[in-house]
């Protein structure tokens, strides 16, 4: 179902915020949340977004939805710049970008029905509220997200975490988005819910050619549904490729880290496999590592006497020659890390 | 080693509160050897966290009772038990860490004034070797400069380095048995793995025993030696944890294996969830609370209620109908 006209060209993106400035007072510092990272997504296409705990990937979906300001790059959707439009030139594009959260409990307001949940962006948006076969939007909604419409009257708190969820991506959809970022959405549900939510999801892709920009923690669960992955370390992209690549041939030693922390639910692999254990905590955005934002922490650089260009360099996110597929990775030493 | 050390049988804990009744634990039996690990696995709400708070007496007196069964800590039975005998269990013999390092330790607090008062609860030590011991304990779980790290606040430290002090602190009076009630779900992949990794460590080195509390069967599998599953307050799968994970018998448990997406099988297509919520738990129960969502059921579990008992040799389920399936040789999902 992909093809290849990006809907979505984010470019040299860099998010910084200030730290203990007021009106009046000047920044003491910046926390560089997101530094200089470049993606496409193609129409119709997956793109997961993966990496610990504050390296960024929720930063950058709010940029896409300009609730962050970049403070620098460029971000094209279906062609059109979205960095410098005002709050009223953003409005006619805000409607071709949605976002799904993690929390299905804070994000539909409990004293809306559901009805009102779903009429409230159609209305914002002047989209008519009948279909062109005639039929109610709100119940062609719920039936596509798996609800009953009988259940429109109702409020949030009289369902359930993966039916409210269910709520949040009718919502989502009501305005016919040709991107949808979702944000951690299945990791507040539990796990014999997820798989229904990942599976609706993924239904719905196919039937109405939605992209999706996919940031979650869950591994195994984003290379289940990504067509691409791309992999986050303090603010920048050090892996993006395709998923199979990404998992079967993982070039970046962050990646490697990452990929053998999984623990999986097969107790003969789990005694027979060896971690790699990670020196250390993630530094903080404030005080980035000079270089290699990883070299603080990187086996592979310890393992080759710690070359000076990690501490130096920042490495770009390039292509690394491979059989496959388009892998792009940031690191000096991608070749060694056999 | 197959000495056991914690018996719990047939437990069930009730919540009255202006809300209503809600039966949180129904019937849970299980045993840990000293020595032995075992993870207890089960949706939110299932009962998991109510049922090791019980074990210490540290369910709400106001609104929760133990309305049956029986909890034993070296044959000795802890339900009515005097406060006193369980005072000094708690932190003592039976110790706990949570999910949320932050909630559970003290702000105003140094991390070496939290883990020198706790020794002291449990130890006759003067201070300046109480404090000596706290950063011998901060360095055997990992924590990088343990002789200034001590003097810092919880809200200095990282959520690793947070569950590293909090497992320090347990570790203080060295407990026979570590409760750890998802003691990793707050933190990222590769400081769970660090943490883990040292926790079954020092576990082993020990000799302690293992309560972990869990939902994620990956951590299951890598770090505990035996597996009880709940669903809807009761026990419902037991065994050796690679059996169980391995050829599961109760509906449940394979459903679960079989709706998650796993980095050592190849990508498949699409997922197999198991259908439908879990009940909630206000309301009684008639017949196998899991009825509803079941791909197996038949008449009669709807009406009757199947007993938690023996499938094969150390193999106990709640199930009218168990099953056999050998998930090595199954390519899971569709
Ligand atoms: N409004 C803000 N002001 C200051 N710093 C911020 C702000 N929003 C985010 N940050 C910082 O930017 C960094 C990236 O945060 P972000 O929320 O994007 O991380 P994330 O990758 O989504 O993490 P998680 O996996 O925990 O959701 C963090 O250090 C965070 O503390
Ligand atoms: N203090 C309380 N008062 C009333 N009900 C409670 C209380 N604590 C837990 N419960 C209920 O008991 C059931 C089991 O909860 P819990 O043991 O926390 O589940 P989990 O398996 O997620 O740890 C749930 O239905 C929960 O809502
Ligand atoms: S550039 Fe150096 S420090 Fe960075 S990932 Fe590669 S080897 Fe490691
Ligand atoms: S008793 Fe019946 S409904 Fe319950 S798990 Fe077994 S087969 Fe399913
Ligand atoms: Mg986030
Ligand atoms: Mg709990």
């Amino acid at each position: 179902m992909t093809n290849n006209e990006p809907v979505l060209i984010v470019e040299n993106l860099s998010v910084h915020f200030p730290i203990g400035s007021g009106l009046v007072r000047k920044a003491k510092g910046y926390v560089k949340a997101v530094n200089s990272v470049s993606f496409v997504i193609n129409q119709g296409e997956t793109l997961g977004l993966v990496g610990e705990s504050g390296s960024g990937k929720t930063t950058i979906g709010r940029a896409i939805v300009r609730v962050n300001d970049p403070h620098e790059g460029s971000i094209l959707l279906d062609g059109h710049e979205l960095v410098g439009l005002s709050p009223k030139e953003m409005r006619p594009l805000r409607r071709k970008v949605q976002m799904v959260f993690q929390d299905p409990y804070s994000s539909l307001d409990p004293r809306q029905t559901v009805r009102q949940i779903l009429v409230e962006p159609l209305v914002t948006h002047n989209l008519p509220l009948k279909n062109a076969q005639g039929e109610d939007r709100v119940d062609e909604l719920l039936n596509l997200v798996g609800l009953d419409p009988a259940f429109a009257s109702r409020y949030p708190h009289q369902f359930s975490g993966g039916q409210r969820q269910r709520i949040g991506i009718a919502r989502a959809l009501a305005v016919e988005p040709d991107l949808i970022i979702c944000d951690e959405p299945i990791s507040a549900l539990d796990v014999s819910i997820q798989a229904q939510v990942v599976n609706l999801l993924e239904s719905l892709k196919k039937r109405l050619g939605i992209a999706y920009l996919f940031i979650a923690h869950d591994l195994a669960v984003v290379r289940h549904i990504s067509d691409r992955v791309a992999v986050m370390y303090l603010g920048g992209i050090v892996e993006l490729t395709s998923s199979t690549e990404l998992y079967e041939n993982p070039r970046h030693p962050y990646t490697r880290a990452l990929l053998s922390a999984v623990p999986v639910p097969d107790s003969v692999v789990e005694k027979a496999r060896k971690r790699i254990i990670l020196q250390g905590d993630i530094p903080s955005p404030t005080n980035m590592p000079s270089g290699c934002a990883f070299h603080t922490r990187c086996p592979l650089r310890t393992m080759l006497g710690n070359p000076e260009i990690c501490s130096t360099e920042r490495p770009e996110l390039k292509i690394y020659p491979s059989k496959k597929d388009d892998h792009q990775v940031a690191c000096h030493f991608a070749d060694e890390s056999s | 080693m197959n000495k056991p050390l914690l018996e719990v049988s047939n437990l069930q804990v009730e919540f009255n509160s202006r809300q209503g009744k809600v039966t949180a634990v129904r019937g849970l039996t299980y045993t840990i050897n000293e020595g032995q690990s075992m993870a207890l696995v089960g949706e939110s709400g299932s009962g998991k966290s109510v049922s090791a708070l019980a074990l210490l007496g540290l369910l709400p007196k106001k609104t929760a009772k133990i309305t049956a069964g029986s909890v034993k800590f070296r044959g000795e039975e802890l339900i009515g038990a005097p406060e006193k005998t369980m005072r000094k269990l708690r932190g003592g013999s039976i110790a706990m860490i949570f999910q949320d390092p932050l909630s559970s330790l003290n702000p105003v607090l140094t991390i070496s004034q939290q883990i020198v008062e706790q020794i002291k609860a449990h130890e006759k030590m003067e201070g300046k070797k109480a404090e000596e011991r706290a950063i011998e304990l901060l360095d055997m779980v990992g924590i990088p400069s343990a002789r200034e790290r001590v003097k810092q606040y919880p809200h200095q430290l990282s959520g690793g380095m947070r569950q590293r002090a909090m497992i320090a602190m347990a570790l203080s009076a060295s407990p026979s048995l570590l409760l750890a009630d998802e003691p990793t779900t707050a933190l990222d992949v590769t400081i769970q793995a660090q943490i883990l990794e040292l926790l079954t460590n020092i576990q082993k080195d020990l000799g302690m025993s293992l309560l972990l509390i869990t939902h994620d069967l990956g951590v299951v599998a890598g770090f505990t030696e035996k597996l009880t599953v709940m669903y809807a307050g009761k026990a419902v799968e037991q065994g050796d944890t690679a059996e169980v994970l391995g050829n599961p018998n109760h509906p449940y448990t394979l459903g679960l294996l079989r709706s998650i997406p796993r980095l050592d099988r190849p990508r498949t297509s699409e997922l197999k969830p198991i259908q439908g919520v879990a009940p909630d738990m206000s309301k009684v129960s008639v017949g196998c609370a899991f009825q509803p969502r079941c791909e197996y059921a038949q008449s009669k579990c709807a009406t009757e209620n199947p007993l938690f008992s023996t499938i094969s040799k150390d193999r106990y389920a709640a199930c009218w109908y168990p099953q056999d399936h050998a998930l090595q040789n199954e390519s899971l999902s569709k």
